[in-house]
């Protein structure tokens, strides 16, 4: 993986060209995409043409910026004008967006080249990213495994080099889960802060879009350059002393239902934070026993409202499993949708309560290795266990929360699976997030 | 189809039910009072309801369990305590139909009274697969009603601690 940060800085000296970069990761979706099925639409020669134009305008002495002529992709549920969204769904194979979503224009704007649309679980309805209206996304690292999802073909297409970084989608995990399971890093940002307007929903109320890159120095230049331009605030910033950071792990349920190897993982880097001088303690959130069950109503009552209409114009477009996931949100009572919309401000209290004092909280992105695809169940800590829900456990509280999180990378299993450690920040703090993962990210590598 | 009605009675309830009848359906009815059910068939043969309407004599309580399933729609006084036994003589998607005097009760919005109109609904719509995945969406939705953040509304009235707009109490 060659990051955004050292194609930038070659393109800044003159010693490569967009042109040259694009062309190389055209060369590995032309190679690896057939097998890995990250894309579903290709934009070459639009993505060629533009990169052309910048290198004459960087030759000229006009670059604007670290992205200026950098090759990225989209999620396909992210609007970009001319080309369609299909969401991974034959319910919209016609579409072609009019426009680009905001995200879309802001990184155009910072001169970024699009090279496609990456894959994803239907309408972003799953982890997996294997109930696709255009064929299962596979992991690079085991072609028999999941990438996580639902932003899968993201992170495959970033793990790959299919394209530097890729803006992804997160409801219940949906970056940070595929960057675990692929070995790079996904940024969810606090909610709001990136606009989700030319994105096609899942749940509203915890959507949030944000990127996925090779390191967290990466993640850091494309999540500043989706804010509105008033909020940049610079493309690079300082790690954090360890000395210095206060760290909450975030213990009980987290680590309850957990594969060993990935446990072991985050543990020993804890430990080694800690013997470097960070100061370590433990943390609970009382409720998070009740998360899946207050997320799953909130994502199915949003989940049905989007969906009604073509549910019942068009069921056979859907994949067999998101049809019928959709169909059973359907059944969802109001009462009980408001339930879980208190519950849901029960959560983000309690993720406030067990910040309050550290820094960050620390706990497993992803609780298992990818799962080889169409697994129903994978073996854990206590016997085995669903593999939707071990999916979703460690990342979804902070979509209820809204509070900031970055997955990043944690060593591999002795199978050579990656493992992803998960970074949780205060709102309205976000670059101190990412300060805090650059000091992480260091120690967690060698793990 | 098949109709089982508990509580004869003279056979009123009955008669109104048995105008309903297509050919091919039955209705079968008991009642414990065996001078109220000699009325009731002298009835149902005046009215000429006899080949379709049978009359048992007997205690539910004691003889429901000798009545062979399963049934379409069942007729049950909501007093009865038989719930749970008429139950199980229900076609998997039958109706259970709870009176009192003469008007139906509404079904409470318990999980199971839910779980089944829904099930009943997907089997329905031609989406036998929702039915195992209800139960985990049932599952759900249990422990959310239990959760300790729910309010009642002859309980405490909701008072929030974390209200920004109360000033601090004088102590």
């Amino acid at each position: 993986m060659i990051t955004v940060s050292e194609a930038s800085a070659r393109l800044a000296r003159g010693e490569a060209t967009s042109e040259q970069l694009t062309e190389r990761c055209l060369a590995r979706i032309a190679e690896l995409n057939p097998q890995l099925n990250a894309f579903i639409t290709v934009t070459g020669d639009q993505a060629l043409a533009e990169a052309r134009r910048i290198d004459k305008d960087i030759a000229a002495g006009r670059r604007i910026g670290p992205l200026h002529g950098i090759p990225l992709s989209l999620k396909d549920l992210i609007d970009q004008q001319g080309v369609p969204t299909t969401a991974g769904s034959l319910v919209r194979r016609d579409h072609v967006a009019d426009r680009d979503a905001v995200v879309t224009r802001r990184l155009r704007e910072a001169g970024a080249v699009f090279v496609g649309k990456t894959n994803l679980h239907e309408f972003a309805f799953g982890t997996t990213s294997d109930d696709s209206g255009y064929g299962p996304v596979r992991n690079p690292h085991d072609p028999t495994r999941s990438p996580g999802g639902s932003s899968g073909g993201s992170a495959v297409a970033v793990a790959t080099g299919m394209c530097l970084g890729t803006v992804g989608t997160d409801t219940g995990g949906s970056i940070r889960i595929p960057a675990a399971a692929c070995g790079i890093v996904g940024l969810k940002p606090e909610w709001g802060r990136v606009s989700a307007s030319g994105v096609v929903p899942l749940s509203r109320q915890l959507d949030h879009v944000g990127p996925l890159a090779a390191s967290v120095a990466d993640a850091w230049l494309l999540y500043n350059a989706m804010q509105p331009e008033m909020e940049q605030i610079g493309d690079s910033l300082e790690p954090r002393a360890i000395g210095e950071l206060r760290i909450g792990v975030l213990g009980g349920y987290f680590f309850e239902r957990i594969d060993t190897d990935v446990e072991n993982a985050i543990l020993s880097t804890i430990e080694r934070l800690r013997s470097r001088g960070a100061r370590v303690t433990d943390v609970t959130l009382p409720h998070a026993a009740d998360m899946a069950a207050i997320y799953l109503h909130l994502v199915f009552g949003d989940g049905a409202e989007y969906h009604a209409r073509t549910l019942d114009s068009r069921p056979n477009d859907y994949t067999r499993p998101v049809r019928l996931r959709f169909e059973m949100a359907r059944y969802v009572l109001a009462e009980d949708y408001i339930r879980a919309v208190r519950g849901k401000a029960v959560i983000t209290a309690e993720v406030e309560r067990a910040l309050a004092g550290v820094d960050v909280l620390m706990l497993p992105s992803l609780a298992i290795p990818a799962p080889p695809i169409g697994a129903a169940t994978m073996p854990v800590k206590g016997g085995p266990e669903a593999v939707r829900a071990l999916m979703l456990r460690c990342t979804q509280p902070f979509n209820l929360s809204g509070h900031p999180a970055i997955s990043l990378p944690c060593g591999r299993t002795p199978g050579g699976l990656p493992i992803g450690a998960q970074l949780v920040g205060h709102k309205g703090r976000t670059p101190a997030l990412v300060q805090a993962a650059l000091a992480v990210e260091a120690i967690a590598a060698t793990s | 189809m098949r109709i089982l009605e508990i509580g004869t009675g003279t056979g009123d309830k009955t008669i109104a039910l048995a105008k309903q009848l297509r050919g091919g359906d039955m209705l079968l009815t008991m009642e414990a009072d065996a001078d109220k059910a000699a009325v009731a068939r002298r009835r149902f043969a005046a009215a000429g309801f006899d080949t379709q309407v049978s009359v048992i004599v007997g205690d539910p309580a004691r003889f429901l369990h000798k009545l062979r399933g399963p049934f379409d729609v069942i007729v049950l006084p909501d007093a009865s305590g038989l719930r749970m036994k008429v139950e199980a003589l229900l076609a998997p998607r039958g109706v259970l139909i709870r009176t009192n005097g003469d008007t139906i009760v509404v079904n409470d919005m318990t999980i199971t009274e839910w779980l089944a109109h829904a099930r009943a609904d997907a089997e329905q719509r031609g989406l036998p697969e929702l039915i195992p995945m209800l139960e985990g969406l049932a599952q759900a939705t249990e422990r959310l009603r239990a959760a300790d953040w729910n309010d009642n509304a002859d309980a405490s009235t909701p008072f929030d601690p974390d209200d920004r707009t109360q000033d601090k109490p004088r102590t």
